[in-house]
């Protein structure tokens, strides 16, 4: 998994690309960091370019947005491919999360 | 020393014999040298010993002719149980890796290209299968063998941790050298893929949680998903071994 961090007034826009999984936790640990450290009111987790995405992925994107909102933040998921949508839907994440786009 | 050439397009895997006295036991390393005298395609039920493995061998070595049976481990004393596993019949083929490995590895996208190809599965199906294999090898892996439980990663703060716990354990001969195994068998409609771990098991059985339970949860959804997308999921070995069936009349 890599990412680039973009900010654009209150909105902070992680773009993620590769594979989400559990191979990623320390990568993902560093991405938190490095996200949060932005103060955003809105951060923007961009899955267009995202392969996969497994459930310790899916848990990778619960825990941005329990630490978002500890910080008076929120996360949206914006672009998911079909593949990742569909894993998104049946886990009932779309439910929990807004999936924009 | 016999020399094998995998012949299927695509699949550039030189192998030779590791036993000149069982020709169907092949070698294949990425760093040995082999000279190429004799060579000759798989014959159905080689069996492979395979080291270096990366993510650009091991689709090929799935898909070459034979159905070959790879095992990528650094320990000699694990051959016999290795090859236990590899001569079980009636495998289109069986993968055996060790923990490390198996980090390193993307099995589930292996596999899944491998039976693309051969024209087993296909569409979202080849989606769902994908998915239910990385959730089961993650499971085999980080909950059976590295004895790492869901619950570390359901806080925030505790999901801090979890990513050094992984690495130290890792680290640790005895669990990191543990073995995976996976063994895909061709149903008459569809596949079922076995996943086995040399881990502690599920004390209690495995959870019942189902995707609404889990929805807002950080952690524990991956058997959910596994009993959404295939056709069904069973477990024996006190939860060591995990077996999936897709295609036919379900998923």
């Amino acid at each position: 998994m890599e990412h680039q961090i973009s900010v654009s007034g209150d909105t902070a826009t992680v773009r993620l690309s590769g594979r989400l999984t559990f191979k990623d936790h320390r990568a993902y640990r560093d991405l938190l960091a490095e996200m949060l450290a932005h103060k955003a009111k809105v951060y923007e987790l961009d899955l267009s370019k995202v392969e996969h995405i497994d459930s310790a992925g899916i848990g990778m994107l619960m825990i941005s947005k329990q630490k978002a909102e500890a910080e008076q933040g929120s996360v949206v998921i914006v672009s998911p491919p079909p593949a990742v949508r569909r894993v998104l839907e049946v886990a009932k994440i779309d439910e929990i999360l807004e999936i924009r786009g | 020393m016999g020399v094998a050439v995998a012949s299927r397009p695509g699949a550039a895997v030189r192998f030779c014999a590791a036993d000149p006295a069982d020709p169907a036991l092949l070698l294949w390393s990425a760093t040995q040298t082999v000279e190429a005298t004799g060579d000759r395609p798989l014959g159905g039920g080689a069996i492979l010993i395979a080291a270096d493995l990366d993510e650009v061998t091991l689709p090929a070595i799935l898909l070459c002719d034979g159905r070959t049976v790879c095992a990528a481990t650094a320990q000699p004393d694990r051959a016999p149980k290795i090859m236990r596993l590899a001569r079980r019949p009636r495998a289109l083929f069986s993968l055996c890796v060790d923990t490390r490995t198996g980090m390193d590895l993307d099995m589930g996208g292996a596999i899944r290209r491998a039976l693309e190809a051969d024209g087993r599965i296909g569409g979202e199906m080849a989606d769902d299968l994908e998915t239910c294999l990385h959730e089961a090898i993650s499971n085999a892996l980080v909950h059976g063998n590295l004895g790492l439980g869901s619950q570390l990663r359901e806080t925030p703060e505790a999901y801090l941790q979890y990513a050094a716990l992984l690495e130290e354990r890792l680290g640790d001969p005895t669990r990191g050298g543990r073995l995976v195994y996976i063994r895909c068998a061709a149903l008459r409609r569809g596949v079922a893929i076995a996943i086995g771990d040399e881990g502690g098991g599920i004390p209690g059985g495995p959870p019942k949680i189902s995707l609404g339970d889990a929805s807002a949860r950080c952690s524990g959804r991956g058997l959910a998903l596994i009993r959404t997308m295939a056709r069904d999921l069973r477990h024996r070995d006190g939860g060591r071994l995990c077996v999936m069936r897709f295609g036919g009349d379900g998923a």
